[in-house]
């Protein structure tokens, strides 16, 4: 079965933009955009120019966990956080220029932090499916990303068949020396 | 016709048979009528119960979930004693071998018909969760209708199932020359079904068989490694590039290559089945090329690309982005240098042009600023001209990176297209040629998997196992969990006669996977040789 998904990189070496992720009996199978090297700070702006496709299999035994869900009520609570910061810091910043002091620069600075975290919030909405899996070194991968088109019936069957897949698998796979197989 | 279904007439429950259709392993076809609709005609299929009466009830089960105008519909089905009967829709027609035997090969036109059809039948079955899993010729009938294009019918759902789960056991079952490399190891997919559609759209549309071998082991490694030649190359007649090219994607080994289902190959030929006859007629070939038409997309997209990337900066700060432009483009093509002393050449320079680039733009306000008190302009208009500028910078800013980066993107997008299709379609060529192409493609796009894949793949092909399990063992690097790198791997061990590492690459799948019976089989014959 063939998803279309928009990756949601929450790290550097991550897949960005839009890509497949195919739930085959064999394994979960990601295709995207992977940054072939990173620049600190840069790479998610730059990612169409540095990423090239490639792709990563995931067997289903060593899916450590996966985690669907939408953000909504941690948006809001950012948000509030946000306008309430920026709101006490805007204050704050006003009492400082009643007494002669040059606030210019702070201010700009502050609402264009809240400016661009609002906007990040609204961009972002859909439910965000979070696989997490272990390589055979033993480290542990992550990789995020939202269905396109999504829908909750589309995210729900995702779900049910990736269960079911690392379900069957994991009754069957040998246990990883590090760890990456939950057998019960 | 039978003597004997026309000396007496046989009676099975209310039908009455008229006479013989057809005679198969398991039982006999006969053209029958209900006893109170003697208006009505069916296909009465008489099974023997030979014990197995559970899977002779599993086509009647999986028929009676289907209703669609391009598969067989049910009628009805009883025990009549130590028989099954199945009362089925009667076709009255032929089936697609001895349609295509009268017909010779068919314009493209009516093969594009005749996948719109079946697609359309399939993208019903798959949704009721149904697999076919022995598409062919002979399981397909044909209805000719006046003024209307054939019918085309799906039937014989003897072999099919009910997909659930992951498949723990081999499936056996199918014919040969219309089976997916999957099914052949035993694991028959949706997209399998789609495989032996494209197995017969071939055949139609070439006369041949796409992949032929003398032994199932020579066909199985046929279909396994080897790419069938575009049908041009066979048939004139055949040319239809947007049709060749939809055949390859049903044609494709890997499952993530191949068209991913029935709904998205009735997308591409572009919209519902059982069109009007002017559907058919209306030839569908463009006047250019494919790849002429993706070469204009390409060149379109890197037009918007550069026009973006120009409008990026405003005229605010072209010369200083001109020169972070640059200097990220040098970068790019450094670390994608291949050789050691281009990479840090590159590399540095780009990071001195992008930091002279920021360093310009930090002074440049302050460049404009005396510029203009210089040639003594107010400072209102200094200021002003100042606070426009940056505006329009940051409106630009804003706007252009993403328009750039899209067309960047799209570009290359095609150009992996075209790279990839021709990694097919230049299977004509002679083998050192095909692989050279392939090593050149993939030296291009070091990381693209599907390519890797292939040129593996071909060198399978080819007789060069020792280069395929270096190739294999690169992709591992890149991705250990690989099925098909790893299956490659062990392949290219098998045919170099290194069975313990061959052994060993299974174990180590089999430990991850557990139930692979792909890998299973690999290890049992290397034990047994």
């Amino acid at each position: 079965m063939k998803y279309d998904v928009k990756f949601a990189p929450a790290r550097a070496k991550s897949f960005y933009g839009r890509g497949e992720v195919h739930l085959h009996e064999t394994g979960l199978w990601i295709e995207g955009g992977y940054p072939k090297f990173t620049i600190p700070f840069l790479t998610s702006f730059y990612a169409p120019l540095l990423c090239a496709t490639t792709s990563r299999t995931i067997p289903y035994s060593r899916v450590h966990h996966h985690w669907c869900g939408s953000i909504t009520v941690l948006k809001v609570l950012v948000m509030l956080l946000m306008g309430l910061l920026v709101g006490a810091g805007s204050f704050l910043l006003t009492m400082i220029s009643l007494t002669g002091g040059d606030v210019q620069l702070p201010l700009i600075l502050i609402w264009g932090l809240f400016v661009f975290v609002v906007a990040l919030l609204l961009l972002t909405g859909r439910k965000v499916h979070i696989v997490t899996y272990r390589l055979p070194s033993g480290r542990r991968e992550r990789i995020r990303f939202q269905l396109r088109p999504s829908s909750r019936a589309a995210s729900a069957a995702f779900s049910k068949q990736l269960a079911d897949y690392v379900q069957a698998a994991k009754g069957t796979a040998k246990p990883s020396p590090t760890g990456g197989t939950h057998v019960a | 016709m039978p003597e004997a279904a026309t000396e007496r007439q046989l009676r099975f429950g209310p039908y009455v048979a008229e006479r013989e259709l057809g005679r198969g392993a398991h039982g006999v076809v006969y053209l029958a009528r209900h006893q109170d609709r003697p208006d009505a005609r069916v296909a009465l299929k008489v099974v023997e119960n030979r014990g197995n009466l559970d899977k002779l009830l599993l086509e009647p089960e999986i028929l009676s979930k289907l209703r669609h105008p391009g598969i067989v519909a049910l009628e009805d089905y009883f025990l009549d004693g130590d028989r099954l009967i199945v009362a089925l829709e009667f076709i009255a027609g032929e089936d697609l071998k001895a349609y295509a035997a009268r017909r010779g090969t068919l314009p493209p036109s009516e093969v594009r018909e005749f996948l719109r059809q079946m697609a359309a039948a399939l993208a019903h079955a798959h949704a009721a969760g149904v697999l076919h899993r022995d598409i062919k010729l002979t399981n397909i009938l044909v209805a000719e209708q006046a003024g209307q294009p054939p019918r085309f019918v799906l039937t014989d759902f003897g072999i099919s199932r009910i997909a659930e789960g992951i498949q723990v056991a081999k499936h056996a079952g199918g014919t040969y020359l219309f089976m997916a490399p999957e099914q052949l190891r035993g694991r028959p997919e949706k997209q399998s079904d789609l495989w032996a559609l494209g197995v017969v759209a071939y055949v139609l549309l070439t006369g041949r068989q796409p992949f032929q071998g003398g032994t199932v082991a020579e066909l199985s490694q046929a279909v396994q490694f080897t790419v069938p030649p575009p049908p041009a190359s066979i048939a004139p007649s055949a040319t239809d590039e947007e049709l060749e090219r939809l055949l390859y994607g049903l044609l494709e080994k890997q499952v993530t290559a191949r068209t991913p289902s029935a709904d998205e190959l009735l997308k591409q030929l572009g919209g519902s089945a059982f069109a009007n006859a002017a559907a058919i007629t209306a030839s569908p070939a463009a006047a250019i090329t494919f790849d002429e038409r993706t070469r204009t997309q390409i060149a379109r997209h890197w037009r918007w690309f550069w026009v973006s990337a120009a409008l990026l900066t405003g005229l605010y700060g072209l010369v200083p982005q001109l020169l972070v432009l640059s200097g990220a483009f040098l970068f790019y093509r450094g670390q994608s240098a291949t050789l050691a002393v281009r990479q840090w050449l590159f590399s540095l320079a780009g990071l001195a042009l992008m930091g002279a680039g920021t360093l310009v733009s930090l002074v440049w306000p302050y460049v404009i600023l005396f510029g203009m008190a210089a040639v003594g302009a107010p400072g209102d208009l200094a200021v002003i001209t100042l606070i426009a500028m940056t505006l329009l910078a940051v409106v630009c800013g804003l706007t252009f990176p993403y328009l750039a980066f899209y067309h960047f993107g799209q570009a290359h997008r095609l150009e992996r297209e075209i790279n990839l299709r021709r990694a097919v379609t230049g299977s004509t060529l002679a083998p050192s040629e095909f692989l050279a192409l392939l090593r050149g493609f993939l030296d291009q796009q070091t990381e693209d998997v599907r390519l890797h894949q292939r040129y593996v793949e071909a060198l399978l092909a080819h007789g060069h196992p020792d280069e395929a399990a270096v190739e294999a063992r690169l992709l591992l690097e890149n991705d250990p969990y690989d099925f098909t790198a790893s299956l490659q791997l062990a392949q290219a061990y098998f045919d170099l006669r290194l069975y313990r590492l061959c052994q060993k690459v299974c174990d180590e799948y089999l430990a991850v996977a557990g139930y692979s019976f792909e890998f299973a089989d690999l290890k049992q014959q290397c034990v047994q040789t």
